[in-house]
């Protein structure tokens, strides 16, 4: 699997990782990692390592708008709703965003609501990678204080 | 990290982890298996896993782990673990997000000589037939007004729709539908997944195989299961699809949530789980049937792509080429079953993740025409060696729970299967014994290479070895389609 990264510009807090993601093995499926300057920034980031599991991100253009939103009662919680969102909107209407611009609520977050731009899945445009079944707990990591998260998928 | 706890050799196929070796074990863990298999476990994280499955309030004598035990998300695949009614807990991660994954076999009239000429054909058609891949949609849509009956009458509701022959249902654990069923505990995210799904195979190790019989061990049996040597079969291995996934996703959060208020988090947040009788408890035993009933909806819808995929290729219609279901086992599924236990029979919640049900004959469970010779277990093997149909055993009931392994099992990861096979070998490499693969994805076949998985021959002969199953025929691969 490639490990493609994507750093935006924005602003950036002194110390802390700018917003990129990628992937890494685990023992049986893989994880995603996410960096960023703020709890917003590793938000979208671990999204769009979730959609570029799916499919590749290059070819996805930014032609409409998703809204999500979600809640939990920890960060560990509230990545694994707010994934778990970007989930419901691929396996429903086979939407796969390509930009996510992500507000999280409260401090820790306990809610997060987020703008997904991107395009439905088209076989011809499109390649196929990996369906992702669920977003776990395991190992899960989500830092701001450090600038990182990391997410263990079941695929 | 979870530690690696040690194992103790109690015979040539059983092993175990003694209580305390992780603390809180409330009964040993045991595990089948063998030298061989267990040098290829020795360091990875499911003996954890076993041991913290032993940590659950209210278990029955021992955590099991089959022979194909491998990491799972709190239990591993492979294991099996029975729960007092009234003190124990049912978990979420014992069953695992794919609810009701499970196999399907057909059987055919076609011999191989007749198949392999329009192999090719065929495998494209069911290609066409049955989506798979990343998202797979399009299979048999269902209407947000109609899911309610397909998450209550499962296969049944499939054959109602005219996707499937009313004899179909016998032979299916269950006839194709749990009891108990709440369609109200389906939340609509995990509707909104499924509705498109119908019917679809999905990616991952998911797949639909053309095969043929190449040896049959119980003549007898095999019969009655219309299994003859050089007849093609099809098998089906998927499951519950986006619905099921999400089910097992909301309710891991709200009984992890009703953890954490309550102030006993547990060793793994995977494991979250609530009392049975609890209301967390009954509601997610509904939903869960719920999902159970769309996987078993969703086989069906995908026998009748197959059927049609035959009668095209072949031209004939498809009750000439026979096409009868020899059986449909869950492995991926919880069940109230009645076992003996260290204070006596009683009825226990028996999680069966990654392991199938394989109750000996005699029982009421058996389809009447399998009952003289115990339940048909099916375990597909990887897309390059075989697969077998087993039977149950007596001893599977005190030793297992009436409980046997469901596949060969994973040996190396994803990422390493990757890393360690090319595409255009794998396929080549099948091509050559004549097996045509067809996949929506590359890595969907790289991932799942014959090298990535443990060999199915020696799961087979372990089960067998701890008295749980019987081998009664092997089934090699002709054409394989993947996700």
């Amino acid at each position: 699997m490639s490990v493609l990264g994507a750093t935006t510009t924005g602003t950036r807090k002194r110390g802390l990782p700018s917003r990129r993601w990628g992937f890494f093995p685990t023992t049986a499926d893989v994880g995603i990692w996410a960096t960023g300057p703020t709890p917003a920034a590793l938000f979208e980031a671990l999204g769009l390592g979730l959609f570029a599991l799916m499919t590749d991100l290059r070819k996805v253009r930014p032609r409409e708008e998703r809204a999500v939103s979600a809640s939990g009662t920890d960060p560990s919680e509230l990545v694994v709703a707010f994934l778990s969102e970007l989930l419901v909107l691929y396996d429903s209407e086979g939407f796969v965003g390509r930009a996510i611009h992500a507000r999280p609520v409260g401090n820790p977050p306990t809610a997060v609501v987020a703008s997904v731009s991107g395009e439905r899945f088209n076989a011809a445009r499109h390649s196929v990678r990996t369906e992702v079944k669920a977003i776990t707990f395991h190992d899960l990591v989500f830092d701001p204080q450090r600038g990182r998260a990391r997410v263990i998928v079941d695929i | 990290m979870t530690k690696i706890p040690q194992i103790v050799g109690l015979d040539e196929f059983t092993y175990e982890i003694p209580r305390g070796e992780v603390p809180g074990m409330n009964v040993p863990g045991r595990l089948f298996s063998d030298a061989a298999l267990l040098s290829g476990v020795e360091g990875d994280p499911s003996l954890g896993q076993l041991a913290n499955v032993a940590t659950l309030p209210g278990i029955q004598r021992y955590a099991l782990a089959m022979p194909d035990i491998h990491f799972g998300y709190g239990f591993p695949v492979g294991g099996v673990a029975a729960f007092d009614l009234n003190e124990g807990v049912v978990s979420p991660g014992g069953i695992g997000y794919d609810i009701n994954c499970g196999v399907r076999l057909l059987r055919t009239s076609l011999t191989v000589e007749e198949v392999r000429p329009r192999l090719a054909a065929l495998v494209d058609r069911l290609y066409r037939e049955v989506p798979s891949g990343v998202g797979s949609h399009g299979g048999h849509p269902v209407t947000a007004r109609t899911i309610d009956d397909v998450l209550v009458g499962g296969a049944a509701w499939a054959v109602d729709a005219g996707l499937g022959r009313k004899e179909d249902l016998a032979t299916q654990e269950e006839e194709g539908a749990l009891a108990g069923a709440r369609p109200s505990e389906v939340s609509e995210n995990a509707r909104r997944r499924g509705l498109k799904q119908l019917g679809t195979l999905g990616s991952g190790n998911h797949f639909l195989e053309v095969q043929a019989v190449d040896e049959v061990f119980d003549p007898a049996f095999a019969s009655a299961l219309g299994l003859v040597p050089g007849r093609v079969t099809v098998m089906l291995h998927t499951g519950s699809r986006g619905l099921g996934h999400q089910v097992a996703t909301d309710f891991i959060q709200r009984m992890d949530r009703h953890l954490a208020e309550a102030g006993t988090p547990l060793i793994d947040r995977q494991l979250s789980c609530a009392p049975i009788g609890s209301d967390d408890g009954q509601r997610y035993m509904g939903a869960m049937a719920a999902a159970a009933n769309f996987a078993w909806a969703n086989r069906q819808t995908i026998t009748f792509g197959i059927r049609r995929a035959f009668a095209s290729v072949f031209e004939r219609p498809e009750e000439e080429l026979d096409l009868s279901v020899v059986y449909d086992i869950a492995h991926n599924i919880a069940k109230v079953e009645e076992h003996a236990t260290d204070s006596g029979r009683k009825k226990v919640l028996v999680h069966r993740k990654g392991a199938t049900r394989a109750f000996p004959a005699g029982r009421d469970e058996v389809p009447a025409a399998y009952r003289p010779f115990g339940q048909p277990v099916l375990i597909p093997g990887d897309m390059g060696t075989a697969s077998y149909v087993l039977a149950g055993l007596p001893t599977s009931m005190d030793r297992a729970f009436g409980s046997s392994c469901h596949g060969a099992g994973r040996r190396l990861s994803r990422h390493a299967a990757v890393r360690a096979f090319r595409y255009e070998e794998v396929t080549r490499a099948l091509q050559s014994r004549g097996i045509l693969v067809r996949s929506a994805s590359r890595e969907g076949v790289t991932e799942e290479a014959p090298g990535a998985y443990k060999n199915v021959e020696e799961v087979v002969r372990v089960a067998e070895g701890a008295g749980l199953t019987r081998r009664v025929a092997r089934l090699v691969p002709l054409g394989v389609v993947k996700g």
